[in-house]
């Protein structure tokens, strides 16, 4: 009952937002055939709608609270699960000295080319890596991109990669581990 | 094809490229990616701001897939990309 009315008259401090979908390819979703085909269908809809719906409910629940608290927004976008449709499509990762120059390139790279934003790592250190995945042409162009945007925030870029194809024993790797921050 | 190194396990062809400036680099880089896509062979990347590293693998799928010709003349026009 309790449960009920909190949904009805949902309440801004009790609400978990995902923002993963930011880093994902929500925003840009239908604007690929890969993203069409993936299908941006309800376990994407649903990080969000679940939050709302269970509202009411969110302190009472472990995986929540995880979430909450440990910055675990992104990890929930392993619930997309990309490796699933995106076996055998190239890899793109571009590593960078601090958060600025990471947002940087992601920008560049997803403005670039047809790529998706699959995850972004905080290494450590302050290190964070950002991946995309795509056409092989596509992800290359895109790391170039991405490596000039970056080069030119500070000394941001540490490492670039690119696989042309990934073996499917790596896509388990490739799912964000949902930290927030590593010291 | 001199300067590749041919790798066993897994099988690839590799090479280094070391060049003064990021600038130098990307102007690298931008010839590679106009060669991947002319020749259609996409080798994987990885680079610094003054490296490039190439690693040319074999085209098939498969685990006994060889290096081919193809391979090998991809390797050398990649070097002629340094004149």
């Amino acid at each position: 009952m309790t449960n009920s009315s909190a949904s009805s008259s949902p309440n801004a401090s009790n609400q978990t937002v995902d923002v993963s979908p930011v880093l994902t390819d929500q925003k840009k979703s239908g604007s690929t055939k890969t993203r069409a085909a993936g299908g941006r269908d309800a376990s994407k809809t649903t990080s969000v709608e679940r939050s709302k719906k269970s509202s009411g409910s969110i302190k009472s629940n472990p995986e929540n609270s995880r979430r909450k608290g440990g910055g675990g927004n992104f990890g929930s976008s392993h619930t997309f699960s990309f490796s699933s449709f995106r076996k055998g499509i190239a890899l793109g990762m571009i590593e960078t000295r601090g958060m600025v120059p990471a947002i940087e390139a992601a920008d560049a790279m997803t403005k670039a080319a047809e790529v998706t934003l699959v995850a972004r790592e905080y290494v450590g250190g302050g290190y964070v890596t950002v991946m995309v995945r795509g056409e092989t042409g596509a992800v290359n162009a895109s790391v170039r991109a991405g490596a000039d945007a970056c080069e030119r925030v500070g000394d941001g870029l540490v490492a670039a990669h690119i696989i042309a194809r990934p073996d499917s024993g790596v896509e388990p790797a490739l799912t964000p581990s949902g930290a927030k921050r590593r010291y | 094809m001199e300067k590749w190194q041919v790798k066993k396990r897994p099988l690839c062809l590799e090479r280094r490229f070391e060049f003064k400036s990021y600038s130098e680099t990307r102007e690298f880089l931008e010839q590679l990616g106009d060669l991947s896509e002319e020749k259609k062979i996409f080798p994987d990347i990885s680079f610094g701001r003054t490296y490039v590293n190439l690693t040319i693998r074999p085209e098939g799928e498969a685990n006994d897939s060889q290096i081919t010709d193809v391979e090998k003349n991809f390797a050398s026009e990649i070097n002629g990309l340094l004149n």
